[in-house]
């Protein structure tokens, strides 16, 4: 325990309300300064008092009326009788089930589920009445698609659930749930593919999944900080995506994904740089195009890496490898400046950053303005000033664009992140530095793992059509016969 | 393992350190052509020439303001040296395109000199070298006062095809021919006599064996080279068809040598040059362009590359120098022979070497009625 920090030690996480019988009192205990909590109790039989709870807000009301209340005042006999008859169809309801103990009630209340008890009963009876009152599926806003379906991921669980079932109709799709989170009781979703998806790599998901203990589950990040190892890499090993149907094309993969209850987004692991440098759009298009855009990524990832610590290492220790006009050219912009070229790259990236979080933040319009007043006065003003040269904008903004072509933004970040290193090492040995840093870069992504999987598959593959696979798309009808093999499905074939 | 590599990287990166200074770019002197002279002292003269490099738009700069320094010492070491402390940026060389070399510092000892500017790791082995005709360096490049000089070459390189002038020479091919032959043959500059203006022209050019300066050609001496060398690019030649001047474009050469051979020795050489060419221009309105014709302008253009030919050849005999190369192709036909030769240019001195051109003017302009200008 660091000086400083109360000596807390660790409590295993112990239910409260297991084993303690659900009542009235006990559950309203439980619940006490709980404002959205509805009860009422009625009289059913003779006089017996049946209570009803529900979460307000949570339940459909009329269909509460409706279908438990009016129906449980026609039952008749004990309290016992009473429960066990609307578990049997004396009120209408597909889904309902008996809840044991308080843990289980409470459990169910607060997911939505609309609470039968009986002080002198045993069990309780959840009944599932929830209001379906969520929003809408809309269209993707982080992801563009022109050519394919445009729905979306939602916070609902069983909405996107639902949603990925009307994509693939089969029963091989498998949906286990889990609750995560101590106080939140975030609903989990492990997904895949019965007989598709590798046996081990489900089971090690399930288990990261089973062994998360913490409070809460209500952020991306929350789940994303137990999925991987920080530590190891902050090169993304998962793809997130609020596409539907490229979580179905993963799933069908043989990909296992993960949908949590309250995110709009859904994950599909484990993923490798080919596959995150991929998107949905690729599928839809000419093959050939396609392939040429992918390239075209893998060109914008290296510009994006390279170029601001390359134009410091040629501009500062590698002249003679400029051709004569730029050279001139350049000594011409930089004449006035009184920054060294190392400091003005090192600025402008910084004020790269500053502008991209800003704009990332503010709300859209705030964030267009800063844009252009960031553009004006880093861009034009500085240059008029005489504070940077237009070859250092012109490298920076080159640089900031091809991070953008990324399709990821977790991996846009990291590239960003590595592009600072690279600068300072060209500023202390030029190019030497820069090629050194990239193959320490490569050996650390070759040695890089998702769950078994190497990071770098199919490119460090031995395999010739491997690494040919993994930048140029094949036409889907003649030649994409197999699954890719790197996540090692059970059934490789895709098609005859 | 997996912790060794990563460490060695970083050690080596860490060495890295040790590695040259960096200079910002904009304390670079940008030398663009460097000249090289000897004063009546006897010591080398250096002029660099800078630019004070190209300003962006709205300067009031002259984009063309030229910087000179010039340096002296014993040796291109020393007069570096003195540069460095003339200027207040730093001397860079690697930028230079061009090296001009004067008649008298080539004379002492040219590859010496392309020697050092060799052994720079960042010198260009692409830059051109000249040798330049009755001036000095430092006078030649006083005459490009006003314009760059490095422009004035550049454009009279790119002219090079078209005026037919004069080989190139990089420093790489002279050094490679003088390390492979011991003879190189390298352009020369000279002042424009035609023109009152600052230009300068190629005139020429200038035979070095071992490193030695031995004598200068005539531009139409340099001309023949071309075709020994089969080195023809749509260059255009004037000849004189019954008192009428006629411009042929020739549009490629081929030439064969032959060898007879008794023992090791050549005892004569044929040598085959097969030239086709168009007509460009001609200035006569009552010829009509027929067969016959273009028979009558074979005939004359045959005539004028045989005497340049042949005055090559007679040139460098007379030298005493194969400059001509024929050696290099003896080599490639009699390899055994050639090896066991001790004075190749001995040989060639007196070597009878026969001359066949076959000239073809393929087509022309499709002329069949001599055009009649109506007053």
């Amino acid at each position: 325990v660091a000086e400083g920090t109360p000596n807390i030690p660790y409590h295993p996480y112990r239910d409260p309300y297991k084993n303690v019988r659900t009542t009235s009192i006990s559950l309203r205990n439980a619940m006490h300064n709980c404002a959205d909590l509805n009860h009422v109790s009625v009289s059913v039989g003779k006089g017996h008092t049946i209570h009803l709870f529900s979460i307000d807000g949570m339940v459909d009301i009329k269909a509460a009326q409706t279908n438990i209340i009016k129906p449980l005042l026609n039952l008749t006999g004990s309290p016992f009788e009473i429960l066990d008859g609307a578990l049997k169809g004396g009120i209408h309801a597909l889904n309902m089930k008996k809840a044991h103990d308080l843990s289980d009630a409470l459990s169910g209340l607060l997911a939505g589920l609309f609470l039968i008890v009986s002080n002198e009963v045993g069990f309780s009876v959840l009944v599932d009445m929830r209001a379906p009152e969520h929003r809408s599926i809309t269209e993707p806003t982080s992801e563009n698609i022109i050519k394919g379906s445009k729905d979306c991921f939602v916070e609902n669980l069983r909405t996107n659930t639902a949603t990925l079932r009307q994509k693939i109709r089969s029963a091989d799709l498998k949906f286990e749930e889990f609750t995560v989170g101590r106080r939140t009781n975030t609903t989990v979703a492990l997904t895949y593919m019965d007989g598709i998806a590798n046996d081990s790599l489900i089971s090690s998901i399930r288990e990261k999944i089973e062994s998360i203990d913490i409070d809460r589950l209500i952020s991306a990040s929350d789940f994303e900080t137990y999925l991987v190892d920080e530590n190891e890499s902050f090169f993304p090993r998962y793809i997130f995506t609020e596409m539907v149907d490229r979580f179905a094309g993963g799933i069908l993969d043989g990909k296992v994904g993960v949908i949590i209850h309250g995110l709009p987004i859904a994950y599909i692991i484990p993923s490798t740089l080919p596959t995150i440098m991929r998107t949905t759009e690729d599928l839809q298009k000419n093959y050939l195009l396609s392939s040429t855009i992918i390239i075209l990524r893998y060109l914008a990832l290296f510009i994006s890496l390279v170029f601001p610590a390359f134009y410091v290492a040629v501009s500062s220790f590698s002249q003679e490898m400029i051709p004569t006009d730029l050279l001139l050219s350049i000594i011409a912009s930089k004449s006035g400046v009184p920054f060294d070229t190392f400091t003005e790259v090192l600025i402008l990236l910084v004020a790269f950053e500053l502008l991209f979080e800003a704009g990332l933040r503010l709300p859209n319009p705030i964030g267009q303005s800063v844009s252009i007043i960031g553009t004006l006065i880093v861009g034009q003003a500085t240059v008029d000033a005489k504070l940077m040269s237009p070859i250092v904008i012109i490298v920076i903004a080159l640089s900031g664009i091809s991070s953008f072509i990324l399709p990821n933004q977790d991996l846009s970040a990291a590239i960003r992140l590595c592009r600072f290193a690279l600068l300072f090492g060209a500023a202390v040995a030029g190019l030497y530095a820069i090629v050194i840093l990239l193959c320490l870069l490569v050996y650390h992504l070759v040695s890089l793992e998702t769950f078994g999987v190497p990071y770098l598959t199919p490119i460090s593959s031995s395999s010739g059509a491997n690494i040919r696979n993994s930048a140029v798309l094949k036409q889907l009808q003649k030649n994409v016969k197999f699954r890719n093999l790197s996540v090692k499905p059970k059934n490789v074939r895709r098609q005859k | 393992m997996r912790k060794i590599i990563p460490l060695l990287l970083l050690l080596t990166l860490c060495s890295c350190s040790f590695f040259p200074h960096s200079y910002e770019i904009e304390n670079l002197a940008v030398i663009e052509a460097l000249g090289i002279d000897i004063n009546e002292n006897g010591d080398l003269t250096l002029i660099a020439v800078s630019r004070k490099g190209r300003l962006s738009e709205g300067s009031d700069a002259n984009s063309n303001d030229t910087v000179l320094f010039t340096a002296t010492g014993r040796t291109i070491n020393s007069c570096l040296y003195t540069l460095q402390h003339l200027s207040d940026k730093n001397v860079f060389l690697s930028h230079a395109q061009y090296y001009i070399i004067s008649e008298a510092a080539a004379s002492s000892n040219l590859f010496d000199i392309l020697d050092f500017l060799a052994r720079d790791n960042y010198s260009r082995l692409s830059t051109a070298v000249f040798i330049c005709r009755d001036s000095t360096a430092a006078n030649l490049i006083a005459k490009c006062s006003n314009s760059f000089i490095a422009d004035r070459l550049e454009k009279l390189t790119q002219e090079r095809n078209i005026l037919f002038s004069a080989i190139s020479a990089s420093m790489y091919d002279t050094l490679a021919q003088l390390d492979r032959t011991g003879i190189a043959v390298i352009p020369v500059l000279a002042a424009d006599s035609y023109s009152d203006t600052d230009y300068i022209t190629l005139d020429g050019c200038a035979v070095i064996r071992d490193g030695e300066f031995c004598g200068l050609l005539d531009q139409r001496t340099s001309n023949s080279l071309n075709f020994l060398k089969n080195e023809i690019y749509s260059e255009s030649i004037t000849i004189d068809y019954k008192g009428v001047t006629v411009a042929v474009n020739l549009t490629s050469a081929n030439r064969t040598y032959d060898f007879k051979v008794s023992g090791n020795i050549p005892t004569s050489a044929h040598i085959s040059v097969s030239v086709t060419a168009t007509i460009d221009e001609f200035r006569d309105n009552d010829i009509v362009i027929n067969e016959q014709t273009l028979d009558g302008l074979s005939d004359a253009l045959n005539d004028e590359i045989y005497n340049r030919l042949s005055s090559a050849i007679l040139k460098a005999q007379e030298m005493n120098i194969d400059f001509l190369n024929v050696g290099t192709y003896f080599e490639l036909s009699y390899p055994v022979h050639f090896s066991e030769i001790k004075d190749w240019n001995k040989i060639f001195s007196t070597l009878p070497i026969s001359l066949d051109v076959d000239t073809n003017i393929s087509s022309s302009y499709d002329l069949n009625q001599p055009v009649k200008v109506t007053k």
